[in-house]
């Protein structure tokens, strides 16, 4: 979605008229239907009218202006192609390896399961996959890895029961704590992360088109025009709790490896100060060096080697 | 350091001795020099058939003891192998090992028995038993009076492994108060456990022979460890007052061993038919006290105790507290006892366990249940003991906040009764929609840059409108911006024509720019000007002859518009330099 998202963001916000769409571009469209180019055409209608002087510098150096910028279309529609084409084959890949994911994991292969859906996930993440990664990886005995990726599944798509149905047998099994949220972290699972900013964004952007293009267009202003701008403004407003929610639970991550110690200081000769089993949910705080320091749901905090703990957001 | 007689003797220059190990070495050593062997029938007459007991009593440890494979007993004389047993005596000076073998020695025919005399080795050692004699009465005779017999009751039907069974040794006085106590009570039996430190001995009435005779009761805890038929007997030293110094003047204080026949028990395997969560080897008929905590109100993080006391009759000793179960809740550490042994619970008859409990959250509201049963092998069948949850108060812990609870129902239990089935979810079919990143969008840099688009969309549109209205309030600026890029443009046209000796060119260049100059202060299109309009609109600098150009430039170009003609060419070319100074005066102007 997001990818779509980009390149009609790129599209639009270059000002290009990409030959893909041309449907965008009317103008261009009859022009070539006549057999001539728009410039070309403008350029004789201002000559048959008299208005113009004999054009025969000038005309040159248009016709060079053109050849560049028609040049200059190419290369951006080119890479526009390679761009979509290199991502297509990144879902065919990531297809692909879902797919052997399955059937090891159906085959009793959990290792070969977990590294062909740890593959589609890297190269196309999605919730499902990050799900069936979290059961081979449980069947795996790697109660972290496991838990990390249901969390990130609930993260792309809180909807999914069974990432959730997962998560609670692992952490009843493990005897593992949720992570306990605020209440502006918890408003923020009602819907993916990724909707929020774009909700905030489209309302914001509604509310204020509401208000300016009425006079812009010298329409006349309507009461419609009035609750629309305040209906997106009211939703705006109610999208910031949760783009901090989604913020602040960027934060949070999983403890990978069994026993990890949780030291007073980021050194490897830190005192430790206790344990964090595997798949104990933590929240980061702050980077040095090669650790990071968390706080667990026990409200044990200290410093943690960073490869033994994976951020749920990816980071 | 010299020894002398067992006794440490500690030179001058000897490092001082350790007392205990002085006190050790002071103790009798126990005598291996002399070994004396006593070998006698108890009782030494017995009608044929019936049951006497060989009795070889050897003075030294039993470890140091090797006896015949078989003994060289004589032609009509049975017999089986029975007790045995070691004991020590302190004689003063000396301490007197006494192992003692019984054999069941069953007469066939009345008459006499000798038992002929054999040598075994003590400690590597040849040492004689001498020879013993057994008178075997008719066989309906009857020994006045009765001789003291030990006798064994146990159960021997619907025994189950590990079952606690009491054993019960009883010798009977033959009526001349001989019998005094009994000591050393045991069952022996391969694939029985007895408790040697459990035995009850007791004086009471017990019917025999169809009339009350006193004896002496010993009761012994056995415990069956196989399945299938277990042939077990009991044995026990009987302390007699009859002068056993004269009957064995080289074992003063010696108290003869006796021994039962043997009895079959049939033990079977506890059935799994019906068996209960919890089974942790508890087979009798118990009951379970209500739990009780240490405290009403705990916080979380802190411990607190839960009591749990099991009474009845069965296996104290041998059952495991039921084990606690994993609570992401609770830590809960395994249970301990304040008894020290399972032979001082079974004596106490009842066990008593403590839970060390630990609360991790404030959400909980009650203990949890813990799963425990036990075998009744009265009702044959397993039985549901499990320790019922006890309400607690579970406050935050310091510095915490109160955790949101799920329901506000006061009974955790049912709470828990209604929790879903948890289980691992199968695998999903389709991939799905997917992302370019697990960042999310609010926190990527295109993300945020694309809200420049739609910024510049409207910010476009706001600055295109305001200078649309800014336009329509002041025209004038719209026209002189008109007039200053018409009369650029006209002046580069009649430089050209200067350039390229066009004087018609140039003529039509200067009228157009003059017009186009003058048009904005007269309101006028500026091909609807004429000369005098242009002359009107002249700086107030200029001099006679700025008019005088004006009126050239407009009078060729009448002429080249009516005439066709330009008369003059070269003289018109050559005021290009001035018409580039009016026309700097008017653009001065806009």
């Amino acid at each position: 979605m997001f990818r779509f998202d980009l390149a009609s963001s790129l599209s639009a916000g270059f000002g290009l008229v990409s030959p893909l769409t041309p449907a965008l571009s009317p103008l261009r469209g009859e022009g070539e239907a006549a057999g001539k180019s728009v410039g070309t055409d403008l350029f004789e209608d201002h000559r048959a009218r008299g208005a113009l002087p004999s054009p025969l510098n000038g005309e040159r150096a248009r016709e060079r202006g053109e050849a560049g910028l028609w040049y200059r279309k190419g290369i951006f529609a080119g890479g526009l192609l390679l761009f979509l084409f290199l991502g297509a084959q990144l879902r065919v890949v990531a297809d692909d390896s879902f797919r052997e994911g399955a059937a090891a994991y159906a085959a009793a292969d959990y290792a070969r399961a977990a590294g062909k859906f740890r593959e589609a996930a890297s190269n196309a993440p999605s919730s499902a996959t990050f799900h069936n990664l979290g059961n081979a990886e449980w069947k795996n005995g790697r109660t972290g890895a496991a838990v990390l990726a249901w969390e990130r599944a609930q993260w792309l798509d809180p909807f999914t029961t069974n990432a959730t149905a997962s998560l609670r047998f692992a952490r009843h099994t493990a005897q593992l704590e949720s992570p306990r949220l605020a209440w502006h972290e918890g408003a923020s699972t009602w819907l993916p992360v990724n909707a929020w900013p774009l909700l905030a964004s489209l309302s914001a952007w509604l509310a204020v088109a509401a208000l300016m293009l009425p006079p812009i267009f010298r329409a006349r202003r309507r009461d419609w025009h009035q609750a629309l701008a305040a209906a997106s403004f009211a939703v705006f407003l109610a999208t910031l709790p949760a783009l901090a929610g989604v913020h602040a639970r960027a934060k949070f991550g999983v403890v990978l490896a069994t026993k990890t110690p949780l030291r007073l200081t980021p050194t490897r000769e830190g005192q430790v100060i206790t344990s964090l089993p595997a798949g104990e949910t933590a929240r980061l705080e702050r980077e040095r060096g090669g650790y990071v320091f968390i706080r667990a749901g026990n409200d044990a905090a200290g410093w943690v080697e960073r490869e033994r703990f994976g951020m749920i957001c990816g980071r | 350091m010299i020894i002398r007689g067992g006794v440490i003797q500690s030179g001058t220059n000897a490092a001082p001795i350790d007392p205990l190990i002085n006190l050790m070495m002071s103790q009798p050593q126990v005598e291996t020099n002399q070994v004396f062997v006593v070998a006698e029938f108890d009782p030494p007459a017995v009608p044929a058939g019936a049951r006497a007991t060989y009795r070889l009593i050897v003075t030294a440890l039993s470890e140091t003891i090797v006896l015949p494979e078989k003994l060289p007993a004589p032609a009509g004389l049975r017999i089986e192998e029975g007790g045995k047993a070691q004991a020590l005596q302190n004689l003063g000076s000396i301490i007197q090992a006494r192992s003692t073998y019984n054999f069941r020695a069953y007469p066939a025919a009345p008459g006499g028995v000798v038992m002929p005399a054999f040598a075994i080795k003590v400690a590597g050692k040849s040492v004689t038993v001498p020879e013993a004699r057994l008178t075997v009465l008719a066989p309906s005779a009857v020994l006045v009076p009765a001789p003291a017999r030990l006798s064994l009751e146990i159960p021997t039907n619907d025994i189950y492994i590990g079952q606690a069974v009491a054993a019960r040794l009883l010798i009977s006085d033959p009526g001349d108060n001989s019998v005094l106590a009994m000591t050393q009570a045991h069952v022996v039996g391969d694939g029985l456990l007895a408790e040697g430190g459990f035995a009850r001995m007791m004086r009471q009435a017990v019917m025999r022979d169809g009339r009350p005779q006193l004896s002496i009761m010993s009761e012994v805890l056995a415990t069956p460890m196989r399945e299938g038929k277990l042939t077990v007997f009991g044995q026990a030293s009987v302390i007699l007052n009859r002068g056993t110094d004269v009957r064995y003047p080289t074992m003063p204080g010696y108290y003869p061993l006796m021994d039962t026949e043997p009895v079959t028990m049939h033990v079977r395997r506890v059935p799994d038919e019906g068996a209960r969560a919890g089974f942790t080897g508890a087979i009798g008929n118990f009951q379970l006290d209500p739990p009780q905590l240490s405290l009403k109100e705990v916080r979380a993080g802190d411990p607190v105790l839960m009591q749990v006391v099991v009474r009845g009759e069965g296996n104290f000793g041998r059952f495991t507290p039921p084990r606690p179960p994993a609570d992401p809740d609770w830590q809960i550490f395994p249970p301990s006892t304040e008894a020290n042994s399972g032979n001082q619970m079974q004596h106490q008859g009842y066990a008593a366990f403590v839970y060390t409990l630990i609360p991790l959250s404030d959400r909980v509201r009650a203990t949890p249940a813990m799963a425990f049963s036990a075998f009744d092998p009265e009702k044959k069948k397993h039985v549901d003991l499990t320790i019922p949850p006890v309400a607690l108060k579970v406050t935050p812990a310091p510095g915490g906040v109160r955790a949101p609870r799920a329901a506000d129902a006061a009974d955790a239990v049912d709470a828990d009764a209604n929790e879903p089935t948890l289980a691992l979810a199968g695998l999903m079919e389709n991939r799905g929609a997917t992302v370019a990143s697990l960042v999310p969008l609010q926190q990527r840099g295109g993300f945020l840059a694309a809200q420049l688009v739609p910024a510049a969309l409207l910010g476009g549109l706001w600055w295109r409108d305001r200078r649309r209205r800014f336009h329509a309030a002041h025209p004038e600026f719209l026209l002189k911006r008109r007039a200053r890029r018409a009369l650029a443009r006209q002046r580069r046209r009649a430089r050209r024509a200067v350039a390229t000796s066009d004087a018609g060119a140039f003529v039509t260049a200067a009228v157009n720019a003059l017009r186009a100059a003058a048009a904005p202060h007269t309101a006028a299109n500026p091909d609807a000007l004429v000369c005098r309009d242009v002359l009107r609109e002249l700086p107030a600098g200029s001099n006679g002859a700025d008019s005088g150009l004006v009126r050239k430039i407009f009078s060729a170009a009448d002429a080249a518009n009516f005439t066709q003609r330009i008369e003059n060419e070269s003289a018109l070319l050559t005021l290009g330099a001035d018409f580039e100074r009016v026309a700097g005066k008017l653009e001065g102007r806009l």
